[in-house]
């Protein structure tokens, strides 16, 4: 037997789950090896230690409580959520969310990309990005990378996609319908990486979209930011 | 659209929603106090879990085991979300006067004192370290199961049971009574 075949072994040694040949071995190694005794000391020890643990209960009237505060405040996003679609399907159709990125008149630079978070909360779903430019760019070239958990429906199989663009000097809406894989709800952040190329200028930008749980002040914000925006044009 | 609109409309089927979740709060709770330290961020922690599931329902309806997908729902919800509110676990409430009902059991100083060191040595580890010890050292999984549960590499976990575990030994090292416990 070797230290590192018994430190394999040890939690089995331990919880005495070992048979009897191996057990012979590691007896046999144990007194000659003081570095491995005082291994299964340390862990005799710190599994000791670990059984004084003992988390509290949740006692069943707090248990009730619990669940009884989740249905209310539940209910409550699943109306605000209602009520926010049909205020903006009568704004624009299919979309949810409206991220504004503004172009400088003559600067597609990278510094200072905008950044906005986008909520959602089902795995399909159209996003709507808002691209706001100065001029008229006609054949513009946009660019996304999209990370595993996110595909465009009917292209599942693409993570990067570039196609061109007209887009007229104003606000232009573009509705991508995207799949969010199922476990994807609470993976770390998903970031969407995109970029404009018109006239050998490039403008990155990231996208970040939150599937963390809704936040419906959040999409006021948003959407009043981006609509102020459509106002100005 | 569609999409949206039906999901709404959707009723979820059989049992309600509290009939579902309440036989699984208990142990929840437990996990949760495991990954917060305390109490009240553990009853917090829950409580978003379950305001989140509670607009998933249809969801909560059709997972293949209901168990282990809560368990993997409460661990990335404490990773994930639960870190933008609090950082850093808060003893003390240790002291509170619902805990100090609550302990379980054996309330010796003895013991208490140590479920205290093994909370402060938790804290130390990251959320990984701290998700598979508690659920293999001290709520008995495999990691086999663990990694089911998780969907983590049963590698992966490993590595974080032994650094977690090595952390946790050095921190007991340094602790005074030492006698007390010893084998
Ligand atoms: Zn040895």
């Amino acid at each position: 037997m070797k230290c590192n075949e018994l430190n394999n072994l040890i939690d089995d040694y331990i919880a005495g789950q070992i048979e009897a040949g191996v057990e012979k071995q590691i007896s046999d190694h144990l007194t000659v090896c003081i570095d491995c005794r005082e291994r299964v000391r340390q862990y005799k020890e710190y599994f000791v230690r670990m059984a004084t643990f003992n988390a509290p209960n949740l006692d069943s009237g707090r248990s009730a409580r619990i669940l009884r505060l989740a249905v209310e405040e539940g209910e409550k996003r699943i109306a605000a959520k209602k009520h926010k679609l049909s205020f903006m399907r009568g704004f624009a159709a299919a979309s949810i969310l409206a991220v504004a990125l503004l172009f400088g008149v003559n600067t597609l630079n990278t510094s200072n990309p905008p950044s906005e978070i986008v909520s959602m909360y089902d795995w399909e779903r159209d996003i709507s990005l808002v691209i706001h430019v100065p001029n008229d760019m006609d054949g513009a070239l946009l660019v996304l990378d999209l990370p595993d958990d996110i595909s465009i429906r009917g292209l599942e199989y693409l993570a990067h996609i570039e196609w061109p663009v007209d887009l007229k000097k104003g606000s232009n809406v573009i509705t991508l319908p995207i799949n969010i894989e199922p476990y994807a709800e609470y993976a770390e952040q998903l970031t969407l990486a995109a970029s404009i190329e018109y006239k050998d200028k490039k403008r990155d930008f990231m996208l970040d979209i939150s599937l963390a749980s809704p936040q419906t002040g959040k999409h006021s914000q948003l959407f009043d930011a981006s609509a102020a925006l459509f106002n100005n044009v | 659209m569609t999409q949206v609109v039906s999901f709404f409309k959707r009723q979820s089927s059989g049992d309600s929603f509290e009939e579902v979740l309440a036989p699984h709060m208990n142990s929840l709770f437990k996990q949760a106090y495991q990954y917060t330290g305390n109490t009240q961020d553990a009853e917090d922690l829950l409580q978003d879990l379950l305001v989140e599931l509670y607009q998933k329902q249809d969801k909560l309806h059709t997972a293949k085991s209901l168990r282990a997908w809560l368990m993997r729902c409460l661990y990335n919800r404490f990773v994930d979300g639960y870190r933008k509110k609090k950082s850093a676990p808060n003893f003390d409430s240790l002291h509170d006067e619902y805990l100090a009902n609550k302990l379980p059991n054996d309330d010796s100083p003895e013991t208490s004192y140590w479920h205290k060191q093994v909370l402060a040595g938790l804290s130390l580890l990251s959320r990984e370290q701290r998700m598979v010890v508690c659920l293999h050292d001290i709520e008995g999984h495999t990691l086999a199961e663990l990694s089911d549960i998780m969907k983590i590499p049963l590698g992966t976990l490993k590595s974080h049971l032994f650094r977690g575990r090595r952390i946790l030994q050095d921190r007991f090292k340094l602790q005074p009574f030492d006698d007390c416990v010893r084998l």
